[in-house]
């Protein structure tokens, strides 16, 4: 029979995802590189946290009360007018949630 | 706290789980109402083809139970570094009072889960199903129990309040020294050791008794199986709380850290991993003698439960055993070698 | 033949090949599934890899952030802390050191930048700042432009001040006199996740360029050394100071992870609408059989195969999609997040931000995220093939041949 002696569906399937795990694999150990590459950065971070009291991750520098997260007003938002909105696109995605304490 | 990629997670399970055994009653409620293996008409065809359909939607709904598990204790962890006072995943658990019943829900429906699939396991193999009505009917006691699972899990996260910096200032006056941090008080030791080894030395003398039985082509009787149904739940309460109360702190090197769930983190070694699949795996090959001896009274049946039972009993002993050399382990060491290493 | 469980394995491996062909048979339609399938895990994926990466990354960082933070509040809004509240706190038994610090913000005009500027003392003497390689200021230039104060600049601000080789860049005060600063060093580029908008320099420079008066600085920053006694000083602080905001270090920490939770979880929530889409999609054509399915099916049964054996090959044709596609969908999210920073959830992240940090979002592969990515993905798909494959294995044998 012709078909026997090609390699069976299992095999191909099993080739193809080995494959597809390998080339994850290859992905993951890349960011580990990238990440391994941050550590130095990472104490020199560190030591300059200590030294300048910063409280905060630079990421969004749009809006004051979005770069110094954890140190800012909450009603910092409406600090422009008492029905201010917020309209710094970040904000959505990164005003704190404000505890019901 | 919903708004967690954990909760979420857990949310999803349960609602996913609930649906699967939900439609699996409608089957089981048909199955339970006409199921009859003599009538050759419509309904009895559909049904036989409806049971298909309900054992695999819950085998689906208990995998994914499991799988919760194993987020609840990882959600446990992660919410430890959002609430105060919280050391560690027992903190987290015991911060509202949902927290620990959903957990104890999720492992019952572990067990339940093994014990459904053992009686499935025997019913397809017997051409006339002699247990389809039985299995049907614990579809309907799994069916609250996913309910109670989502509910719990539910209160518990809603309930969860994140310890943030509010708007009026950033100290908090509750009480924020650490609590949370051992789950069981101190127990006197003795007795407890006392009580688990006699307990562990029952199991094993019931195993070999069986084991010499089945040797000599006799079945295991309603006696047996009455003292495996108790002994082997009875073990598991008391290996958790021996677990806890002793076995941990000696793996923390802390008196007073008594906590089950931190031994399944990466600084402990992931000593937890081994040590509760093992303990899990031999309860339920444990609890599945009392329910391969109750299946074997089915007409059929009996074939497919012995053979299992010939499996189950030395399997939990084998796993039982390995069990008690990873939870012995650090204590013996600590108490040979004199000290922490 | 051979032991029970090799004949049991054969038996999968060939259900395995059958499953296989049939999926092979509809490659079109399957191929879709999967493509599609790898898209949304691949969405759901980058969004938590790189929501995990940001986490770790100032979880990691701001382990060394203020014991405690004093701030002074009036009527809700932060307002300068009077200096004679150090020698007060000083009283508090229990504090190791007492540092007070002036910062704001600087609207930049001309790029439309905002810097976050800190002043701090003993600068740029005392202690070095770290990852800085201090320049010194060429001796002609400091004898004719001695009024010119040092300053220290993140990478990014270097760039939209477009400095190039010059060091002195002049900035604003309130009342639009200009306030001259060398530049004596930048913050090593691989710091930028917390340095890239700042400019440091002299409590006393800060003061000048706000017009802040001399008795005052924005917050104090407290050193405690027994982290068990930071709670009651705190409370002791407050009680000491009216109005003080106190900001316990323990605090910060849980703010993060909290805020970083809740974004991940509000975008899992939107992106749910995607997963029922494709749920939908996939029950879609999971249900709808082809005349030659039904027929092969028929065609089983009256051979003596039962339902559940049609069943176990729909399965297993689910979970080949499943795996596949969720090992394409996550290779794609990791290599979104090592190759191109995030590119297409940053403008998220970073809105209007004229100055925009260079942030590389790598997590730590972690067990929880990839089952958490897994529940969110593949288990809604395999629970909404369940029934689609029951019904297309019941069909009986004599009713289609």
């Amino acid at each position: 029979m012709k078909w026997m002696s090609k390699p069976r569906p299992s095999t191909w399937l099993g080739i193809i995802g080995g494959g597809l795990m390998f080339c994850q694999l290859i992905l993951i150990g890349l960011a580990h590189v990238q990440l391994a590459a941050r550590t130095s950065g990472q104490e020199l971070m560190r030591a300059q946290v200590q030294r300048l009291g910063l409280s905060d991750i630079c990421i969004a520098t749009e809006a004051r009360y979005i770069r110094h997260l954890a140190v800012t007003d909450q009603v910092a938002p409406f600090m422009d007018h008492p029905l201010a909105l917020e309209y710094f696109p970040s904000g959505s995605l990164w005003a704190p949630v404000i505890s019901s304490r | 706290m919903l708004f967690e990629p954990f909760s979420l997670a857990l949310l999803g399970a349960g609602l996913i789980s609930l649906y699967l055994v939900l439609v699996a009653s409608f089957t089981a409620v048909q199955v339970i109402r006409y199921w009859d293996l003599e009538a050759d008409d419509n309904r009895q065809i559909e049904l036989e083809q409806r049971t298909w359909l309900s054992s695999a939607l819950v085998q689906g709904a208990l995998v994914l139970q499991m799988v919760s598990l194993v987020i609840m204790i990882g959600a446990a962890d992660h919410f430890a570094d959002l609430l105060s006072g919280a050391m560690c995943a027992t903190g987290a658990l015991t911060a509202n009072s949902f927290g620990v019943p959903a957990l104890m829900v999720k492992i019952v429906t572990l067990f339940c889960a093994a014990i459904w699939l053992t009686i499935n396991r025997i019913d397809l193999s017997v051409p006339t199903y002699p247990l389809t009505t039985a299995k049907h009917w614990l579809i309907l006691t799994l069916l609250p129990l996913i309910c109670l699972d989502l509910g719990l899990v539910t209160a518990y996260l809603a309930l969860l309040r994140p310890d943030i910096v509010v708007s009026c200032c950033g100290v908090i006056f509750a009480e924020s020294t650490p609590n949370g941090f051992s789950l069981i008080g101190l127990l006197p030791t003795l007795p407890l050791l006392g009580c688990y080894g006699a307990l562990v030395g029952v199991l094993i003398w019931l195993a070999i008794f069986m084991r010499l039985k089945m040797a000599n082509g006799k079945t295991i009787g309603g006696a047996e199986a009455f003292v495996a149904g108790l002994g082997w739940p009875l073990f598991y309460l008391l290996s958790v709380v021996v677990i806890t109360v002793i076995v941990s702190p000696y793996v923390y090197a802390m008196p007073h850290h008594r906590c089950p769930f931190d031994l399944l983190r990466g600084s402990y070694g992931w000593i937890g991993y081994p040590l509760y699949l093992s303990l899990h795996g031999a309860v339920i090959a444990g609890i599945t003698i009392p329910v391969t001896w109750w299946s074997a009274r089915y007409p059929g049946a009996a074939d497919t439960a012995q053979r299992i039972q010939r499996r189950a009993v030395p399997g939990a002993m084998a796993l039982l055993l390995v069990f008690l050399t990873i939870a012995a382990f650090k204590p013996l060491m600590y108490n040979i070698l004199g000290g922490q290493w | 033949m051979g032991p029970g469980y090799l004949i049991s394995l054969r038996r999968q491996r060939n259900l395995l090949d059958f499953a296989l062909g049939s999926l092979w048979r509809a490659r079109w339609k399957n191929g879709g599934i999967v493509v599609v399938f790898s898209l949304v895990i691949f969405i759901i994926a980058s969004f938590r890899l790189m929501v995990a990466g940001l986490e770790q990354a100032s979880t990691a960082v701001l382990a060394t952030v203020p014991d405690i933070t004093v701030q002074r509040l009036v009527a809700g809004r932060q307002m300068p802390v009077p200096l004679w509240w150090v020698e007060e706190s000083g009283a508090v038994f229990g504090i190791r050191s007492i540092k007070p610090r002036v910062w704001g913000y600087y609207f930049h005009e001309t790029s439309g930048a905002n810097f976050t500027i800190i002043g701090v003392e003993d600068f740029p003497g005392g202690e070095p700042l770290p990852g800085v390689a201090m320049q010194a200021v060429s001796a002609d230039e400091q004898v004719e432009e001695n009024q010119f104060s040092p300053v220290v600049l993140g990478q990014a601000v270097h760039q939209m001040l477009a400095l190039g080789d010059r060091v002195n860049v002049s900035l604003f005060r309130p009342d639009l006199t200009l306030k001259g600063f060398s530049v004596v060093g930048l913050f090593a580029p691989q710091t930028g996740l917390v340095t890239d908008d700042l400019m440091v320099m002299a409590i006393d420079d800060a003061r000048d360029l706000f017009a802040l008066a001399p008795h005052n600085a924005t917050d104090l920053l407290i050193s405690v050394p027994n982290p068990l006694e930071v709670d009651t000083i705190a409370q002791k602080l407050m009680a000491k100071l009216p109005g003080s905001r106190v900001i316990t270090k323990a605090q910060i920490g849980k703010t993060y992870n909290a805020a970083f939770g809740w974004r991940s979880g509000f975008g899992m929530i939107c992106l749910i609408g995607t997963v029922a889409a494709f749920v939908i999609l996939a029950w879609d054509k999971a249900a709808g059989l082809s005349p030659e399915q039904r027929r092969e099916v028929a065609l089983l049964k009256t051979l003596g195969w039962q339902t559940g054996d049609v069943m176990a090959i729909r399965f297993m044709e689910s979970l080949v999609v499943c795996v596949v596609a969720f090992l394409v969908g996550t290779g794609l999210a990791w290599a979104h997040i090592v190759f191109t920073d995030g590119f297409l959830f940053k403008p998220l992240l970073l809105g209007w931000s004229v100055l925009r940090p260079s942030l590389s979002p790598v997590p730590v592969i972690r067990f929880d995220d990839v089952l958490i990515i897994f529940v969110m993905s593949v288990v809604p798909y395999l629970a909404a093939t369940i029934v689609p494959a029951w019904r297309g294995a019941m069909i009986r044998a004599d009713a289609t041949l």
